[in-house]
């Protein structure tokens, strides 16, 4: 994160079916670079992304942006992407670029043709440019996908699960192709990304959303996030441990990784990381949740 | 013990092999960690006699598969990796039924059901139909059906795929405790999950076993071996060099071929257990497509 203004403000904005709220008084900023937003399942991440890109309706709240002049071309400013983006399946993947770029803003044929060249070369989609729709594996519709928020020259990505059932090697390839779009002139500036692979987050993101029924509790840097763990972490012996101590589901051969309210006789100091700060959060403040 | 004997499984006639010639011996419990499109999943459901080798036999505790494909049904506890659930029936409903199926005394069932549920943290949701369920939920209900099944091996597709964080952690707990007293099969492409069943960790790739190895040894692997280096346009070009991005984006790690390297290419940095998975891959010939 820097100093430049942020990107997004979202504020107090909520969503609502009949009379529940399903996401409530959501208030963030959002900067330069990955954000990755994280919580619990059922706890509206989903909801989020799709009312921010105006999938769903705004029933509360706004969205502002320093970077765009009139506020109600907002949403067209941000590129949602879901877990398993569509295609027109007759038409190629460069015809599908071509038609995107008209869509967005009616230029001269050339001027498309050369963008539509550039942003193929540089995500190296040369070899399924001339492919239909139908014929293209998930991962490379989420590529196309990609290329063509670039076309549209957005300010902000939004990201639903795009490497849940993803193996390791297509996970760094998603984020190598994230990373080099981020380097070309005019890409979008900012990425908000869903997962449940906190692996990743710790790896490739500036910045942690943590949201829980419906609203946001925690928002900051990764390694300031990570640092709530501080002094909680530790290898242990096999259980049980009785209580505030939790299992991490990691182990190793020093032992069983737990995070835990204090140290205990035989538990070893260990260095945090983002699940453990993660699970950390969660479950004292579900104590809390309890106690109030 | 599991003993796969030169098997290979091939869906289509005239498609290549999801299982090539596989031969194996898995003896107590054990983890298969690899790529999608590995063999993983076909292993299992093999393994629990919903799929029939093309070629070979597989001998579950000297019972040999092909010929008595039903056996396996009472030898093995099955968890898929797709979410198949009874949508309208609750998960009360659900689990009492296989527990009557699998045996258990009509005066045992309730109490059997509610154990398995605590087990896996659903005991609240018992009175509601399967399809309400999150699709977290949903895993944990087929891991529980699972469990309530007294069969001498328990073979789990994916346990944590699509589990939030906290899911993931206590699934992974249990599982690990499982492994050390029942036998278990785990397959996964996680590779976190390879700590669950330390001792034997088989990995996976294009229908072939190409290393078994122990948690301690493979999350260890990559030491000596990941480097940053500040981000240039040569360091993430595709091709010569092997790379991920790093958070902040002014800096890449490059993966080095061989531990130790005449010039160090920047700063050397501590290795996590996916860079020793991605660099095993990596000279296993690298990924498949894209």
């Amino acid at each position: 994160m820097d100093d430049t203004p942020p990107l997004l403000l979202v504020e107090n904005i909520g969503h609502r079916v009949a009379s529940r709220w399903l996401i409530r008084h959501v208030t963030f900023s959002l900067s330069q670079g990955f954000t990755a937003l994280i919580g619990p399942n059922g706890a509206g991440k989903s909801t989020l992304l799709r009312t921010l890109a105006g999938l769903l309706s705004r029933d509360e709240g706004q969205l502002r942006s320093p970077w765009v002049r009139n506020a109600r071309n907002i949403t067209r400013r941000i590129g949602y992407i879901p877990q398993f983006p569509g295609v027109y399946h007759q038409l190629t993947a460069r015809q599908y670029l071509m038609r995107t770029a008209f869509w967005d803003e009616p230029r001269l044929g050339r001027q498309v043709e050369a963008k539509v060249d550039a942003i193929i070369e540089r995500l190296q989609l040369g070899a399924i440019a001339d492919r239909r729709g139908h014929e293209l594996h998930p991962s490379e519709r989420r590529r196309l996908a990609l290329a063509s928020v670039w076309l549209r020259r957005v300010l902000v990505v939004l990201f639903d699960e795009p490497t849940a059932g993803l193996d390791p090697e297509e996970r760094l390839k998603f984020w190598q192709d994230l990373y080099v779009l981020r380097t070309l002139p005019e890409s979008p500036r900012g990425y908000l990304v869903t997962t449940h692979l906190l692996t990743e987050v710790e790896r490739y993101c500036d910045a942690v959303l943590l949201v829980d029924q419906g609203r946001v509790t925690h928002h900051e840097p990764v390694a300031q996030f990570i640092a709530r763990a501080e002094g909680h972490t530790f290898y242990a012996p096999e259980g049980p441990w009785g209580s505030r101590v939790w299992p991490t589901g990691r182990a190793s051969g020093e032992g069983t990784w737990v995070v835990a309210a204090m140290p205990h006789l035989h538990f070893t100091p260990r260095p945090p990381d983002l699940v453990d700060a993660y699970l950390w959060v969660r479950h004292t403040r579900a104590e809390e949740g309890h106690r109030a | 013990m599991v003993k796969i004997d030169n098997v290979t499984v091939t869906y289509r006639p005239g498609s290549s092999p999801a299982l090539s010639r596989l031969t194996l011996d898995i003896e107590g419990s054990a983890l298969i960690l690899g790529p999608s499109g590995a063999g993983k999943s076909t292993l299992l459901r093999a393994l629990a006699g919903l799929v029939r080798p093309s070629q070979g036999e597989i001998w579950l505790d000297n019972v040999p598969l092909s010929r008595r494909p039903l056996a396996a049904r009472r030898m093995v506890a099955y968890m898929p990796q797709e979410n198949w659930l009874p949508r309208e029936a609750t998960l009360e409903e659900y689990l009492r039924e296989l527990a009557l199926l699998d045996g258990y005394p009509p005066t045992a069932v309730r109490q059997a059901v509610r154990d398995v549920a605590d087990l896996v943290h659903l005991r609240s949701a018992l009175p509601k139909r399967l399809k309400w369920l999150s699709g977290g939920m949903k895993r944990r209900a087929l891991l529980a059906q699972a469990l309530l099944r007294r069969t001498p091996w328990l073979v789990l597709d994916e346990p944590t795929l699509g589990l939030d964080p906290e899911e993931q952690a206590s699934v992974r707990a249990l599982v690990r405790h499982l492994s050390q007293h029942r036998r278990v099969i785990v397959a996964t492409q996680f590779v976190e999950d390879a700590s669950l069943v330390p001792d034997r960790v088989i990995i996976f790739r294009q229908g072939a076993a190409v290393a078994v190895t122990q948690w301690e040894t493979f999350r260890k692997a990559a030491e000596g071996r990941v480097w940053r280096v500040p981000w240039t346009p040569a360091a993430v070009s595709d091709g010569h060099q092997f790379w991920a991005p790093e958070a902040g984006g002014k800096t890449v790690l490059l993966y080095a071929p061989a531990a130790a390297p005449e010039q160090e290419p920047g700063e050397p940095v501590p290795s996590h257990p996916e860079d020793a998975y991605l660099l095993f891959m990596q000279e296993q010939g690298g990924r498949r497509h894209g």
